[in-house]
């Protein structure tokens, strides 16, 4: 780069930041040249579910700058260290290029018409057998093509994405709180509280931009108060107010402790409860009714001094907290992640948070709600929308219901009954079920299941022998396993839509090629499609006879999409997301048309079209926001499971985790992340700046138990469980600190696999596993 | 050499030490100050000399935060 180019760069850069700081203003960037000779487009970053804007520069067919997009409501111009090299991760030097097949034990290149061929040819020999494990980072169209594909083609819904592993808690608390799922709140809600409380969250270091969006309020002389109510003191530790630590699982107890008080001070808002709740109690998401003085009652068990003994929090602290939600003049908004949802009873504490909120009163309003963040960039768009689950069918309907089916078939084009009745397996079953061998194969898309599963030892150690198909862009340590390895094209390598944790559509365009052979997801299914078409599957024709993916272009001529030069010359993406926006408009998730999030930096959905204006939804059931809500109703939960148009307040009781640390294994073990590495790092481990930021996995502990076991910094230490054992470097005093008793290991580190000594116990009825509590033993080696 | 730029905010009665500690780095361009923070630029010779500067600029006594807003690295492509 030569002295007059740097300087024009730098003068780019300068008037960036000094936009975000709102010093100047910044250019519309619409795919336009920017003075320093880069032509800018807008792409969503495609790492957490934040779904903060980017400015991605393209300079000769490659991505070579990166900028937090000023237009963006989400992130306002800001990014984390992660965003601003998701163009690096691009470039790693051991991208797949070419797919690959396993013979003679080996993994060696193919092309891809072998490929597509042999994973066509072991679904025609094992159609109702072979499942689809997906991910929260397919785009919307990536999603709902495998939807067609299995479930509307082959009959079969075994698809699952990793999803379930992070947020399936959350959404089974929605479904049984208001009865559906999706937050009703906004970020909008995160510039107008007064209050917040972290549920054993970390955003500072999972949802920087969002943190930052807080905090940063505080500056300009605003007072936002904050509790950090955690299990370890971490990075958010160090901008709260409070930090109130509780046992794991104690959380169960605290919420109904806060319920409790509220009520017994009389400082709860009956009004509000009596006009937009009902009660009811059980250990499912069915129940029974519960009367007001029953409820009460059976609160009665949840005294400060039960809340202490079982949670570990004083009675200061408890009222602290009571006190926080029963002012009236406060705007309180709950936060919570995976320290929630990865739970043996992720559903109930996800129902007991938004049980203080209705007690209080505290919903509905600006700055008042109970919000779920999410970690994947579509695990909201996709996962949940689109609904990739196994009991799910597209827009929030369900496989076990008739008329669903019915529905689908008609929006499909497909002949009746085409679509199984039975559920699919969620994903612990799935892979069970891979390990004993009742699912011969899996087409593993976007995600690193030989990391990321609980109990690895008995869950993945059979992959090998099974038909296993991964789409991925880097070599992961599921790759390895493989038997066939599709190259996949990455973020701005293709056209996408994602949908953030705020009910927010993003749209994007391609950019560059990918590199070698790799090629888009989308492209990959409907190529598998087509060859099973060519085989004779009858699934793979709709109602007319024609191929299952018939697209025509502007003029009425059928696209051969299967063919990738034909592919290439078409934005499939629209036209299937077109095709997917009618699936979402009987729950009232309607989204916006392709059209307009092309003009956007995303809509939150419900999108409606008021007077030739498409409209966009900050906070759903909300009367003058929500368009679906009745008049005069104020707030209307309307889809409330019992059809009263009210949301559920559960009694849902404290009970123990299934394991507990005990005289062998006397340590909680507790897993997470960290900010530098998304998920299992094989994005960010190609940063170089990420890995030399945060090279190896390692363990924290207390410093009062690293004394009592000589362990310092940098010592080796062994973590056993019941299951397995791992070796990795202690880090005491270091980033955060768990409590006594507690060790912490992140899982990013593919050569320090710490879901081999995790438990796979899961909650029962989100299926979602509990990475945060198990028991081990510490040993320095 | 990457080349990127920072806001940075601190409370108002850091600001001109803040300031002044920004004029003493080495490849670090002070922009004009808004209300809502400092601007800044860093050039770099390496990438993990671009990390060690974001991490210095956060270590700054007085800093709240030092937030990437830009980042060009078509040099180590």
């Amino acid at each position: 780069m030569n002295s007059s180019r740097r300087d024009f760069i730098k003068s780019a850069a300068m008037a960036a930041a000094t936009a975000v700081l709102g010093g100047a203003t910044h250019q519309h960037i619409h795919a336009a040249e920017g003075a320093d000779g880069l032509l800018w487009q807008k792409a969503p970053c495609r790492f957490c579910g934040t779904g903060c804007g980017t400015l991605v520069g393209v300079k000769e067919g490659r991505v070579v700058a990166v900028q937090g997009d000023l237009e963006c409501p989400v992130n306002k111009g800001l990014l984390c260290v992660k965003g601003y090299h998701a163009g690096v991760a691009l470039y790693g030097k051991d991208r797949l290029k070419t797919p690959l097949i396993r013979k003679r034990g080996r993994l060696v290149s193919c092309g891809w018409d072998e490929a597509i061929t042999a994973i066509a040819k072991e679904i025609m020999r094992n159609p109702s057998t072979f499942a689809v494990y997906g991910s929260g980072q397919w785009t919307v169209p990536e999603g709902f093509s495998v939807m067609k594909f299995m479930k509307g083609g082959l009959g079969n819904n075994h698809v699952d994405p990793n999803a379930r592993l992070c947020m399936a808690s959350a959404v089974v608390g929605m479904l049984t709180t208001y009865g559906v799922d999706e937050p009703s709140g906004c970020y909008d809600d995160f510039d107008e509280c007064d209050t917040v409380i972290l549920w054993g969250n970390n955003p500072a270091e999972m949802h920087p931009v969002l943190w930052s969006r807080i905090v940063d309020r505080r500056l300009k002389g605003e007072k936002v108060e904050i509790v950090d109510l955690g299990t370890r003191r971490t990075r958010s530790t160090e901008g709260a107010d409070h930090y109130i630590e509780f046992q794991p699982q104690g959380d169960l107890a605290i919420a109904n402790g806060i319920c409790r008080l509220l009520i017994k001070w009389n400082k709860h808002d009956k009004e509000w409860i009596d006009r937009h709740c009902n009660i009811r109690q059980g250990p499912d998401g069915v129940g029974e009714p519960m009367g007001w003085d029953e409820y009460v009652k059976w609160l009665d068990t949840y005294t400060p001094d039960y809340v202490e003994k079982v949670a570990g929090i004083s009675e200061r602290q408890l009222t602290l907290l009571a006190e926080l939600f029963a002012d009236r003049k406060r705007k309180v908004l709950s936060l919570w992640c995976m320290g929630m949802n990865q739970h043996t009873r992720g559903t109930w504490i996800n129902n007991l948070v938004y049980n203080v909120h209705f007690i209080s009163g505290q919903f509905g309003k600006p700055g008042s709600t109970a919000f779920s963040l999410t970690g994947q960039p579509s695990a909201c768009g996709t996962c949940r929308e689109v609904g990739t689950l196994g009991h799910a069918l597209p827009g929030g309907r369900l496989v076990a219901k008739p008329e669903h089916r019915a529905q689908c078939e008609e929006l499909w084009n497909l002949p009746a009954d085409r679509i199984a009745p039975k559920p699919g397996m969620h994903t612990m079953a799935m892979f069970e079920a891979l390990q004993k061998g009742d699912l011969s194969g899996v087409w593993v898309q976007v995600t690193n299941p030989a990391q990321t599963i609980p109990n690895l030892n008995g869950f993945t150690s059979k992959l090998r022998d099974r038909f296993l198909v991964v789409s991925d862009v880097y070599p992961t340590v599921t790759t390895d396993l493989a038997t066939v390895v599709l190259p996949s094209a990455m973020w701005v390598e293709k056209n996408g839509v994602y949908g953030n944790s705020e009910r927010r559509t993003q749209q994007w365009f391609k950019m560059i090629d990918p590199p070698g052979l790799a090629r888009d997801d989308v492209w990959q299914v409907i190529a598998v499609a087509h060859k099973l078409y060519e085989l004779g599957h009858p699934g793979m024709k709709n109602k007319d006879g024609d191929f299952l993916f018939t697209f025509k272009d502007s003029n009425g001529k059928s696209i051969e999409a299967w063919k990738w030069d034909e592919y290439k010359k078409h934005n499939i993406d629209k036209l299937l997301f077109e095709e997917y926006r009618p699936f979402t408009q009987m729950k009232h998730k309607d989204v916006a048309p392709y059209d307009e999030l092309v003009k956007t930096r995303g809509l939150r959905w419900p999108v409606t079209n008021q007077n030739g204006q498409w409209r966009e939804t900050k906070r759903r059931f909300v009367e003058g926001d929500d368009p679906f809500v009745e008049n005069g109703r104020g707030i209307d939960f309307y889809w409330g499971k019992q059809k009263d148009h009210k949301a559920t307040i559960w009694a849902r009781p404290y009970v123990a985790p299934p394991e507990v640390p005990d005289e062998e294994y006397p340590f909680w073990l507790c897993t997470g992340r960290v900010l530098e590495h998304w998920h299992t790092g094989s994005m960010t481990r190609r940063v170089p700046q990420l890995n030399a930021a945060m090279p190896e996995a390692y363990v924290e502990l207390h410093p009062v138990d690293a004394a009592k076991l000589n362990i310092s910094t940098g010592d080796l230490v062994r973590l056993k469980s019941r299951r397995g054992e791992l070796t990795l470097p202690a880090w005491i005093n270091g980033r955060s600190i768990p409590q006594k008793g507690m060790a912490f290991v992140p899982f990013f580190d593919e050569t320090l696999l710490i879901n081999n000594v995790t438990l796979d116990a899961y909650c029962p009825m989100s299926k979602e596993p509990d990475y945060k509590k198990c028991a081990v033993k510490v040993e320095k080696v | 050499m990457p080349i990127s730029s920072y806001a940075i905010r601190c409370q108002d009665e850091e600001r001109q030490a803040v300031v002044d500690h920004l004029h003493t780095m080495t490849g670090v361009i002070v922009g004009d100050e808004t209300p809502n923070g400092i601007p800044v630029v860093v050039e770099s010779g390496t990438t993990h000399q671009a990390r060690e500067s974001g991490e210095l600029l956060e270590a700054i006594p007085g800093v709240e935060s030092a937030v990437l807003v830009y980042h060009n690295f078509e040099d180590e492509l």
